[in-house]
């Protein structure tokens, strides 16, 4: 079945409200939040930065909170928190269970037994 | 030394960013710079030591100018350029290692739904537009007694531009009905499009043929008698053509002269025509004589046979004719004469209203 927008979060969604978990910041310094936490594996572009935060924004996740000059500043709403721990145990469930699979490394002689 | 400027028409949809990423690239690489992008068209100039250059495109959820974002973009290395439309950017990169505007594809397919919406409901509007106006175009067909008969009269010209218009029409239609859905399965994150020279060119030609479909159809509108030779000569200059005078066929009438009208339709399936009349329709007696010397003898044939259809036509002998039918049908409380005469691609149709019969008249439709 399809994931419905926001019933799971994209890998990039992921990472922004993991950064605003860490604290509050404008859109570069999440990106730049993303690149030093993953090592640049999430590329996080601008143009998909500014089509995730509105998204969060209006569905209660994010919210706006002081203009820093020219910046907008982003911080973690209640609601975006609790979705955010409720994702997190469900992948940590995920990696459980991947664990507790007799093929968790992948290996070929596994699959024959 | 000032540099160059050149504008070039966009050769893609809107919705396809990476295309106009790619086509943009292109120009950088052909030491182009771009300096204004909008209303379908790129403008350029030609700087004399070029810099390498990389072209994204952001598309935004609202539309307007926003500082802040483009603020985080040249910090990110992208430079604003223009907006190509109210929900789209145009930014610079001058180093290959500048992260990519878009990273996610099912993010970038969320913000481009509308124009995948527009581009669709805009093909289903022009489809249906052009099956209206054929409607309408068919009824009038039908009215000048159908498709062969339409093609030797005035719309001999126009029906032929009509229907490449429709069938061109109709497969810009399809075909932008099907783009969206290709674009949309098509990932555009990762660049990897390269379009065909004539995909490049498809919208510079579609525009060049609209408008050479359209100043034809105007040309027609507002000068309908161009490139048409129309002279009024007496009956008796044209022996050439057996029009028989409306005295020979009504002894007993005298009003004003008869009279011939000769046509020339240069740019119709028709090559000449000759209308005879002694009156118009409404007054008594009514005459008319046309000849039409068609291209093409199917097209003569038809155009006798969609005549006769649904008449009781009888078949009739005249000298220099292979085929002749005559048939009566009321006519405001009349009785309307038709003879209709064939000879390979000449055809000949006469109607009379008046005292007499056309059939007891025939030698003097004989032709020589």
């Amino acid at each position: 079945m399809p994931r419905k927008t926001l019933q799971t979060l994209s890998e990039p969604m992921f990472y922004v409200l993991m950064a605003l978990r860490h604290e509050a910041m404008c859109g570069s310094e999440i990106v730049q939040w993303i690149d030093r936490k993953t090592s640049y594996r999430v590329a996080l572009g601008p143009g998909t930065l500014y089509t995730i935060l509105p998204k969060l924004t209006e569905t209660g996740m994010i919210r706006e909170t002081v203009s820093d000059g020219r910046k907008r500043v982003y911080e973690l709403s209640e609601q975006g928190l609790s979705f955010y721990t409720a994702e997190c145990r469900r992948l940590r469930q995920c990696v459980a269970d991947m664990d507790d699979s007799p093929f968790a490394d992948g290996r070929k002689e596994a699959c024959h037994g | 030394m000032a540099d160059r400027k050149i504008r070039r028409l966009i050769p893609y949809e809107l919705f396809e960013i990476d295309a106009i990423e790619g086509w943009l690239d292109e120009q950088a690489r052909q030491g182009l710079r771009l300096t204004r992008i909008g209303g379908r068209w790129a403008y350029f100039e030609k700087p004399e030591s070029p810099t390498m250059t990389w072209y994204r495109i952001d598309v935004k959820r609202t539309w307007g100018y926003d500082t802040e974002r483009q603020n985080t973009f040249r910090e990110l290395g992208w430079e604003f350029v223009d907006g190509l439309d109210n929900h789209m950017d145009v930014y610079r990169a001058f180093r290959p290692g500048a992260v990519e505007i878009n990273t996610d594809e099912e993010a970038l397919q969320g913000v481009l739904g509308r124009y995948y919406r527009r581009n669709v409901l805009l093909a289903a509007f022009t489809i249906s537009f052009l099956l209206f106006l054929m409607w309408i175009i068919w009824g009038r067909v039908t009215e000048a007694g159908g498709l062969c008969t339409a093609l030797l009269g005035s719309m001999g010209r126009t029906l032929p531009i009509a229907a490449a218009f429709f069938l061109y029409g109709l497969f810009l239609g399809i075909f932008d009905l099907l783009l969206p859905l290709r674009a949309r399965r098509r990932s555009q994150t990762d660049r990897d499009y390269h379009s065909s020279p004539l995909a490049r060119r498809r919208i510079l030609l579609r525009w060049i043929v609209i408008a050479v479909m359209l100043g034809v159809q105007l040309c027609n509108l507002f000068f309908p008698h161009l490139g048409r030779v129309r002279e009024i000569t007496p009956l008796s200059e044209s022996d050439d053509v057996p029009i028989p005078a409306l005295e020979e066929i009504c002894p007993d009438w005298s009003g004003p002269e008869t009279y011939v009208t000769k046509v020339k339709e240069p740019f119709s399936l028709c090559r000449l025509a000759w209308v005879s009349g002694a009156s118009d329709e409404s007054a008594r007696p009514y005459y008319s004589v046309r000849l039409f010397d068609a291209r093409w003898s199917t097209v003569a044939d038809g155009a006798a046979r969609e005549q006769i259809s649904g008449q009781e036509a009888q078949s009739v002998s005249v000298s220099g004719w292979d085929s002749g039918w005559f048939f009566e049908e009321p006519e405001s409380g009349d009785s309307k004469q038709h003879l209709i005469l064939l000879n390979g691609s000449r055809l000949m149709l006469v109607e009379y209203i008046g005292d007499g019969r056309l059939t007891d008249r025939l030698e003097l439709f004989a032709q020589k």
